[in-house]
């Protein structure tokens, strides 16, 4: 059954790229951050428990509320139904080839909690996928039918996730240390996400042999990992135009500690995230006046004052002045080109060689052709679960919770 | 850098005073001290325990070691205190002890830092050159003329200031040796001493029958009188003068006209009308110093309406005398004497009493001669009435002198422009017969004593006196200052006393005396040919300072001592010139027409060429073929340096198709030779000139033909030393040889020049002007030359306030109608300011180092007739200087006094003020140049110590990567403004003269301050032949010219 | 705001780029240079290339034991190849800033595949050149006076001097370069770390990248600090080669002293800049198969300008004629006659100036050689670019050779007229500053993106979102001038 679920995710990756990239960025979770370190397993198995878990509990809290605006449900209702889950079907599927690729050829009790995590959540996602699958073809003249299955699911989700949920509340309450504060998660969507960290913490699997394995996890080990917090979400799109309109949504949301991270300066966002004018010019400006100043008292101290000399019969003070301009020139644009590199790198605070959003391999390309945007924990505003939705309203091809060690 | 050892002072064995450390070791007893003593000796306790040898043997700690470690409380005191003196003084240790003396009892008048300054005297031949030198703590490091005697009036020729070099030539023989067999053995000059005396008393079985003596002629009174003393003692012995270059003729013909010998001295300055024919006066011929002074006295006019006097030039070359005429027609030296015959033979025509001339001059054929030279020439000497002067070069043969003062008697120029001085003593024969004497009876000869010159190497081509020297039972004996050419032949040889080392006596032309006071101890033990004539004469004072003393009070003079310090001090013995002799009313013309008749000149055809041989205007006879100052020394003429040349006329070079460079045979009976033409405008066609004193063989390690190895060793093709003319000169063709003839053979020679181009393209550069359109001019109402200017720049007024000079204001004026291109101020700036030679491949490059050079631009249309205009440019001290405002570092700018300093320490070498500079007068150390000679990777290896020693101590010597120029002498500048100050006192005009002021002969160059109204420099620039070089440029220059004025004779244009 | 999102139809005709280009793409066109083994064409390169450097080392230890005799240079000339090569490299060295910021602020896109490469040829060729005026001292080593800081001599440098002017700009110059290089590089660099798979790429480009994450804030920042680069190195670029030809322009010597040299000299550097970049841009091209970065749009736009500098050059050398005729200064209009053309009057030794052939080279490879890029076919065929260009190279080298040399050996005083001949060691350190050139410059494309990879995204056809919409760039104009009120 693993080997068939396995080849059937492959099967998607290769008909499907940006999934094909998503998965492979999921397993490369295994390897997190801006260094590879294999020797921290703690850090590493806790954001991924964080990741799994979190998309299981994405999936089960989508599909609960599908289940539930179903039950309730008129034919838009079913259709938003129909979204999230198909999204809880995605991100299910990806946690599941996530915890396969992860599994690999780890110790046994890993293989064994990678198998099972594989397993519960293969079976929950084909549970969800079924429904939604059925619901999608036919959603206005299957609702209650879709609604049915997809309470069982949600049900079922619950009952799977009763681990996950006791781990959460641990965490919460353990100083926001877990990656995870969904509370209403599906029992498979739970079981999924503490199989999946399991599996991480062997952190080896690059192929997934999901299979069923005992459940060993020990969330409070997971949660009680004092060396890292949330530092920032982190919301990935694919284009341009996703993220313009991402960044404005979290600009109305008076975000204010938040940024977008794009391979190049595109154009517009200064607008799109509501940015005051730069103030580099100014301190260009300044610095240039200091040269110029520079230069003209040098000039005079040196030639006029200090020392004057009869040089070709030339006058030494205010009359030299046309042989002064050429350095005039040359200091002020000397200074200005000082002050523009300093300016930036104050205005930016470069060179900083570490930032917590590297802890994400994802954000690898943000310098390449994917483009960010991160909400940073620091931020007033910012709220675990609001600010998950906020981000997730924008449809970001992929979220997450950079955490940053301390 | 000196290798001299500091004074080693061997100190008392008492170990000097007592001295005390601290306070507390003041009060310590005897013991005490001891015991402090030898703790300390063995370095205390500290140096103990730090003592390498203690740590050493640490491991291995005796009881007796133990003990000495283990110290009480006070040992610990004492021993530290101890120590830290001991630190104290063992950071003195690395110095061996050495004692050095101060000069507290220095040498008389020697205050360290300032110089002084000694009245010598200069041998010429037949005159003697008054010299005031300069010593920095006794080194002479600087000639400059003696103003009271009257051959030098203050200044010098170029030969004396190069004679500084020679004394520090590094090739300079250093020791006596002797030869056996095949081998040479140094030996000291006492040895040579004991030689001499054995010498003498070997002959005097033989009364000096087989001994024989050569030198130079010489002027001294004391050589005279020693070489009758050795006659006294030797009676059979026998003296021969020989010396490439003399006035031998001159006194030949005077022999000839008047039936003794006589010196005849021109005067120049009261002669309105002079021709001169085949005579280079103001170059290398005697007497020229004087001879420059005098004409230019008579050439500075500042109206047009002064009397100027008229110098009408018949010559082969050209010279520098040519390059001064009014009038100068191209004439081979052997159509000299028909040229006065016909001459004469006009002015018989113009009613001239010519008396018995008259007879002589009636085979003068005007054929070929312009027809206004015999006219007007003659019509200008006869109107000029006592003021006609005709003088007649040294290579010309006595008849044609002795013609010359027939004419000059009919003239009425005796007594008036030209006066006739005895000699020293009659002599029946010229040197070069004395010479051709000696080689006839060499077979005889057991003892040759050679008494300086370098008679193997200056002898005519046809007396091999290396070959005779070699004979079996010859002993030669050879006093030169190198290892030469006869040193190379002689068995025995002693290093010459250099003239400023030794004592001497000197008598110039017209008699006046000089003694000639050593400035230095000879550098490497020399002798003087007095001293080794007063060994042999037997004296037993032979020193030369007794003998010269002895020949001085023999004279008579009242108070000896009075009259000997003075002389001393003063440069001349008082009143010692002696009076003009007398002439017989007529000259002897038989005996002239006799010698007219026994000579005979081929003609001058295109496939007979005559052969000039003069003296070289740098290296004169060879004896300045090693000084590296003059074999970069351009010749006036010819700008070429390092080399003599074949100088042909352009014609006669286009005729033979030839190009400047190529080897050319010449050839005479049996003798020929190969050498490169080199064209010079305004020489006459189908004669060659050729300078004497090259292609030394032996000459040292810079002017020995061949010598390029050392020279530049990365560029070897460059060959360098120019050519002996001895294989076509003959005793019977020693001034020119006739019916020479040419043939083109394969190869180039590289010639170099100091200046490649010889034209002023339009450019109103060196301005000159006859009389007349002076004088048409300042009826125009245009009085100045100043506005001769390609663009008139006076409406432009300046741009910025300009700088006020308010206290001194210095500035130079160089009087262009005086200016004789005689190089001495060119020589002069390089002793005074340390200036290098580069060699010949740098100086074609064009990287010559001259602070002063001489431009010598030909004017008009023809090739072969051209003028000449020479203009001694230096730094102009621009006001406005062009150079200053480029320089980066600040390292030239200018002083309050106006003066264009440069800051050696300062400069870094970017070089652009030299390319901003108009004149283009500053000078780049492209290279180490003063040991780039010597010193092959210049790695300061190996630059000759003596050549240290003639630095003015007062100027910096420029590194590489250095720019240079002329600094108006400013070290001499500060040191007038210190003496005026210590004497309490203004400076006056004449307090300071540059170095090229203070020789030149001509004087003109005058300096001084421009803000003196009185001053001469002035008045000078006040003049109306005032003009600024390059005006144009804005640069305002401090050094101004005044416009050269010929003296045309319209008569002669219009013809 | 930012520059980069002016439509590529701005230059006329069509995107630069195949329109289907993805980012990705030109990541990996790019990165993967420096990420693969170099091509055999590189090594072939690199290896003479090491070789040359070594024969300018050993040059310049001759030059500085023994003296600046062993150039050349003498009396009249007192600069020759050391100022010629100074002023060619630094001729050179403009194009790449000029390239960079002058086609930036025009909104030139054409700029972006080329912009890194000529800004790297700009520092390296200011390197070149800056070595000249240091090593042509006489005294190298106290080349430090030229520096204002207080000596024991008491004495300050001479402000007044163009040479120090030289000074300042050049080191100006080179400063701004680099910055202006390196600012340009961060975020590319950050694209190396961000795909290194070693440890010690990803240590050294992580440090050079200096922690650069695309933050748009930095963005913001980063944009500005760019355009104020660009704003500062264009007139930067013209005042060096300004103050270079003041060098010869506030001198007195006819040849120099004119006050067309300003212009003249900078529309030279950048006609002789756009020649090397085009050189060596036609060599890398092939050698690492960047056709697709580096098209014959580039290329040919390149000639065209290079046309239009060339007519500029022209058109100077015929006013300096001109010049030396209207002033009736008799000195100029020798130097021109004789010494540059090499006819008129013959002087009195009856020769023409002996340097007078390099004119004639001088306008044959600068004027005449220009022209064929009238024609398309020549300006869109690559070897006959190449060879142009390379003789394009040679004629701006002899016009400073002609500048300084044929000025200076014959000026005011025939007295003192010379000639030049180079020795060994000019040559062979000239030679040897390819070495130098080329060493860093392969290097430079073996580790560093040669191709400013996120300049380049950014003029994507799908750069800035809803791509090939008309409607939307004119919401871009908009954007921009808002941008542009609101400073």
């Amino acid at each position: 059954m693993s080997d068939d679920h396995n080849s059937d995710d492959q099967d998607n990756g290769e008909s499907s790229p940006p999934k094909d990239r998503m998965k492979r960025t999921l397993v490369g979770m295994g390897v997190v951050g801006a260094d590879d370190k294999p020797e921290k397993p703690m850090r590493d198995k806790k954001t991924l428990v964080g990741m799994v878990q979190q998309k299981a509990s994405d999936a089960a809290s989508a599909a609960k509320d599908a289940a539930e605006d179903a039950a309730d449900a008129v034919g838009d209702a079913a259709k938003e139904a129909k979204d999230k889950a198909g999204d809880a079907l995605n991100t299910i599927r990806e946690a599941a080839a996530s915890a396969k690729d992860s599994a690999g050829d780890a110790v046994d009790s890993a293989v064994d909690s990678a198998k099972d995590a594989a397993e519960s959540a293969k079976d929950t996602a084909g549970d969800v996928a079924d429904a939604i699958k059925g619901k999608a073809s036919d959603a206005a003249s299957a609702v209650k039918d879709t609604a049915d299955k997809l309470t069982d699911s949600a049900k079922a989700a619950v009952a799977g996730g009763a681990g996950a949920g006791a781990a959460a509340a641990v965490t919460k309450k353990s100083g926001k240390k877990s990656s995870k504060t969904k509370k209403s998660s599906s029992k498979s969507a739970s079981k999924s996400s503490s199989s999946s960290k399991k599996a991480a913490s062997s952190h080896a699997a690059h192929e997934a042999t999901p299979s069923h394995g005992h459940d060993d996890h020990d969330p409070a080990a997971l949660d009680s990992d004092p060396n890292t917090r949330p530092a920032l979400y982190l919301a990935e799109y694919e284009t341009p135009d996703a993220l313009l309109q991402a960044a404005a949504a979290v600009r109305d949301a008076k975000y204010s500690k938040w940024d977008c991270h794009t391979p190049y300066a595109i154009h517009g966002m200064d607008d799109a995230m509501g940015l005051p004018p730069t103030k580099i010019g100014l301190i260009s400006f300044v610095c240039g006046m200091v040269g110029l100043a520079t230069a003209v008292l040098m000039i005079q101290y040196m030639n006029n004052w200090d020392y004057p000399i009869i040089v070709g019969g030339k006058p030494t003070g205010v009359g030299a002045f046309p042989s002064m301009v050429p350095i005039m020139f040359e200091l002020t644009v000397l200074l200005t080109g000082f002050g523009t590199l300093g300016g930036l790198f104050h205005l930016c605070q470069l060179p900083r060689h570490y930032h917590p959003i590297f802890e994400s391999t994802r954000f690898e390309r943000a310098t390449d052709d994917r483009f960010f945007l991160s909400i940073q924990v620091e931020d007033d505003k910012f709220d675990l679960e609001r600010t998950q939705e906020l981000l997730e309203s924008t449809h970001p091809s992929y979220l997450e919770l950079v955490e940053e060690k301390l | 850098m000196s290798k001299r050892k500091p004074f080693v002072f061997t100190a008392p064995e008492k170990s000097g005073p007592k001295v005390w450390r601290s306070l507390d070791e003041k009060g310590q007893s005897d013991e005490e001290r001891r015991k402090a003593a030898s703790e300390e000796r063995r370095g205390g306790f500290l140096g103990g325990l730090l003592d390498p040898r203690g740590l050493m043997a640490r491991r291995k700690v005796t009881q007796e070691d133990r003990e000495k470690i283990e110290v009480s409380r006070r040992e610990f005191m004492a021993g530290s205190t101890a120590a830290a003196a001991a630190a104290t003084l063992s950071g003195c240790i690395r110095r061996p002890e050495e004692h050095i003396l101060p000069y507290a009892l220095g040498p008389e008048y020697s205050v360290p830092g300032v110089p002084t300054h000694f009245a010598t005297v200069l041998s010429r031949g037949a005159d003697a050159l008054g010299v005031i030198v300069t010593s920095h703590e006794g080194r002479p490091t600087k000639i400059e003329g003696n103003p009271t005697h009257p051959s030098s009036r203050g200044a010098t020729d170029a030969f004396a200031q190069l004679d500084i070099w020679n004394l520090y030539d590094p090739d300079r023989s250093r020791k006596p040796f002797f030869r056996t067999g095949d081998g040479t053995v140094e030996t000291t000059v006492s040895d040579f001493d004991a030689m001499l005396v054995e010498l003498g008393q070997e002959h005097l079985d033989d009364a000096g029958q087989g001994l024989r003596f050569l030198s130079p002629p010489t002027n001294s009174p004391t050589f005279r009188r020693l070489r009758e003393s050795v006659r006294a003692r030797f009676p059979q012995a026998t003296f021969h003068r020989y010396a490439s270059i003399t006035n031998g003729n001159a006194i030949a013909g005077a022999k000839l006209a008047f039936g003794r010998s006589l010196n005849a001295v021109p005067n120049f300055a009261d002669a309105k009308v002079i021709l001169a024919v085949d005579s280079d006066f103001l170059g290398t011929e005697t007497g020229s110093t004087r001879a420059s002074r005098e004409f230019a006295s008579k050439r500075k006019i500042n109206t047009p309406s002064e009397e100027m006097s008229r110098l009408y030039v018949v010559e082969p070359g050209h010279s520098i005398t040519g390059a001064q005429a009014d009038h100068r027609l191209r004439l081979p030296a052997s159509q000299a004497a028909n040229y006065l015959k016909a001459l004469g033979k006009a002015l018989a025509a113009k009613g001239a009493n010519l008396g018995p001339v008259a007879a002589l001059v009636a085979d003068g054929d005007a054929t070929g001669l312009p027809a206004t030279w015999l006219d007007e020439v003659a019509n200008e000497l006869t109107r000029a009435a006592g003021g006609a002067l005709i003088v007649v070069g040294e290579n010309q043969p006595p008849e044609v002198h002795a013609l010359a003062h027939g004419l000059n008697m009919a003239l009425g120029a005796v007594g008036r422009t030209i006066a006739f001085y005895p000699t020293a003593e009659e002599s029946e024969t010229t040197p070069l017969q004395d010479l051709a004497a000696l080689a006839g009876a060499m077979e005889s000869v057991r003892t040759l004593v050679v008494l300086g010159g370098n008679p193997v190497y200056e002898a005519p081509g046809d007396i091999d006196l290396a070959a005779a020297f070699g004979r079996e039972g010859l002993r030669v004996i050879h006093v030169g200052s190198h290892r030469d050419e006869t040193a190379a032949h002689a068995h025995w040889h002693c290093p010459l006393a250099h003239e400023l080392e030794a004592w001497g006596d000197q008598r110039a032309i017209d008699g006046t005396m000089s003694i000639q006071q050593p400035l230095i101890a000879p550098l490497h033990g020399a002798r003087s040919a007095i001293e080794v004539l007063a060994i042999l004469a037997d004296e037993p004072n032979w020193r030369g300072h007794k003998t010269v003393q002895a020949t001085f009070r023999a004279s008579g003079p009242a108070s000896f001592s009075q009259a000997w310090r003075g002389a001393l001090h003063s440069g001349v013995v008082a009143n010692s010139g002696s009076r003009p002799a007398s002439i017989p009313a007529a000259v002897n013309s038989a005996g002239i027409a006799a010698a007219f008749a026994a000579s005979t000149q081929a003609a001058v055809a295109d496939d007979a060429f005559e052969v000039r041989f003069v003296p070289s205007s740098t290296v004169y006879d060879g004896r300045f073929t090693n000084n590296l100052w003059a074999l970069e020394l351009p010749d006036t003429m010819t700008k070429l340096v390092w080399d003599n040349a074949a100088l042909i006329s352009k014609t006669t070079r286009d005729r033979l198709g030839l190009r400047n460079g190529a080897m050319v045979r010449l050839t005479k009976g049996e003798r020929s030779m190969t050498v490169p033409v080199w064209t010079l405008p305004g020489h006459a066609d189908n004669v060659i000139t050729m300078s004497l004193g090259w292609g030394r063989t032996a000459a040292g390690r810079y002017g020995t033909q061949g010598a390029q190895d050392r020279l530049d060793p990365l560029d070897q093709a460059m060959e360098i030393g120019g050519f002996d003319v001895a294989p076509l000169r003959t005793s019977a063709d020693a001034y020119f040889a006739t019916g020479v003839s040419v043939e083109k053979v394969s190869g180039n020679y590289t010639f170099v020049q100091t200046q490649t181009h010889a034209g002023m393209e339009g450019r109103p550069l060196a301005i000159d002007a006859t009389v007349e359109q002076w004088r048409e001019e300042e009826a125009a109402g245009h009085l100045d030359f100043a506005s001769y200017r390609t663009i008139d720049m006076s409406s432009i007024g300046p741009l910025w306030e300009q700088v006020e000079y308010d206290g001194r204001k210095w500035g130079m004026t160089i009087d262009l109608s005086a200016c004789s291109g005689c190089n001495a101020c060119v020589v002069a700036c390089q002793s005074e300011n340390n200036i290098p030679a580069v060699g010949k491949r740098e100086v074609q490059r064009g990287r010559e180092m001259a602070w002063i050079r001489i431009d010598r631009y030909f004017v008009g249309e023809s090739d072969d007739d051209p003028g000449v205009a020479l203009q001694p440019v230096a730094c102009q001290q621009c006001e406005e200087a062009p150079c200053e405002n480029v320089c980066p570092v600040n390292a030239t700018a200018h002083s309050p006094e106006g003066l264009n300093d440069m800051a050696y320490n300062r400069c870094i070498g970017t070089r652009y003020c030299a390319n901003n500079c108009p004149y283009k007068v500053r000078r780049f150390n492209y290279l180490d140049w003063h040991s780039h000679l010597d010193d092959r990777f210049a790695m300061h290896g190996s630059f000759p110590e003596t050549r240290k020693m003639a630095m003015n101590p007062n100027v910096t010597v420029r590194m590489r990567g250095v720019m240079e120029k002329c600094t108006y002498c400013v070290q001499r500048i500060q040191a007038a403004k210190i003496k005026a100050r210590r004497e309490r006192r203004e400076m006056v005009d004449g307090d300071v003269t540059t170095a090229c002021q203070a020789v030149c002969p001509t004087a003109a160059i005058t300096f001084g301050d421009l803000n003196d109204e009185t001053s001469r420099v002035a008045r000078l620039v006040k003049s109306n032949r005032q003009y600024k070089l390059l005006a144009e440029v804005g640069t305002q220059p401090r050094t101004t010219f005044l416009a050269k004025i010929r003296n045309a004779n319209p008569a002669m244009e219009s013809a | 705001m930012s520059a980069l999102d002016a439509p590529i139809e701005e230059i006329g005709e069509r995107y630069l780029l195949p329109k289907e280009t993805t980012f990705n793409d030109v990541t990996e066109a790019v990165a993967r240079i420096t990420e693969t083994k170099a091509p055999r064409g590189w090594w072939m390169l690199f290896i003479p290339s090491v070789m040359t450097l070594g024969l300018m080392l050993t040059c310049m230890g001759w030059l500085v034991t023994q003296g600046v005799g062993t150039w050349g240079n003498n009396g009249p000339v007192y600069w020759a190849w050391d100022i010629t090569n100074f002023v060619w490299w630094i001729g050179i060295g403009h194009a790449g800033t000029l390239i960079s910021a002058i086609l930036f602020l025009f909104r030139q896109k054409w700029r972006t595949s080329i912009n890194r490469f000529a800004e790297a040829m700009t520092v390296f060729a200011v390197l070149c050149a800056a070595m000249f005026p240091a090593l042509h001292t006489g005294r190298p080593w106290f080349d430090y006076y030229l520096a204002p800081i207080p000596n024991q001599m008491g004495i300050w440098p001479n402000f007044k001097s163009p040479l120090m002017w030289d000074v300042f700009a050049v080191n100006t110059y080179l400063t701004i370069s680099v910055i202006f290089w390196f600012v340009g590089l961060i975020p590319d660099l950050a694209t190396l770390r961000d795909r290194s798979t070693t440890k010690y790429r990803r240590m050294i480009y992580g440090f050079l990248a200096l922690g650069w994450r695309g933050s748009h804030r930095h963005w913001q920042h980063y944009e500005r600090a760019y355009l104020i680069f660009a704003a500062i190195s264009t007139p930067l670029v013209l005042s060096v080669h300004s103050i270079v030809s003041f060098d010869f322009a506030t001198s007195v010597i006819p040849g120099w002293h004119t006050t067309i040299f300003p212009p003249y000299f900078v529309a030279g550097a950048v006609f002789s800049g756009f020649a090397l970049v085009m050189t060596l841009m036609l060599i890398v091209r092939s050698i690492f198969g960047m056709h697709n970065l580096v098209t014959i749009k580039h290329l040919d736009l390149m000639n065209k300008f290079m046309l239009g500098t060339g007519l500029m050059v022209g058109y100077a050398y015929a006013m300096e004629f001109f010049v030396a005729w209207y002033s009736n200064n008799p000195y100029e209009s020798w130097v021109f006659l004789h010494n540059r053309l090499g006819f008129g009057e013959l002087d009195s030794q009856g020769n023409w100036g002996p340097l007078w052939w390099s004119y004639y080279a001088m306008v044959g490879c600068n004027v005449l050689v220009p022209q064929i890029f009238w024609f398309k076919k020549c300006r869109t065929s690559v070897p006959i670019m190449f060879i142009a260009t390379i003789l394009i190279n040679i004629g701006m080298w002899f016009e400073r050779f002609v500048i300084i040399v044929t000025s200076l050996h014959r000026d005011f005083l025939p007295s003192s007229w010379g000639d030049f001949e180079p020795t060994g060691i000019d040559i062979g350190l000239y030679i040897g500053t390819f070495g130098l050139f080329m060493t860093l410059f392969l290097l430079f494309i073996r580790w560093i993106p040669m191709i400013a990879i996120a300049e380049v995204k950014a003029t994507l056809p799908h750069a800035h979102g809803s791509h090939g919409d008309d409607h939307n760039h004119e919401h871009d104009h908009e954007d921009h001038a808002h941008a542009a009120s609101a400073e």
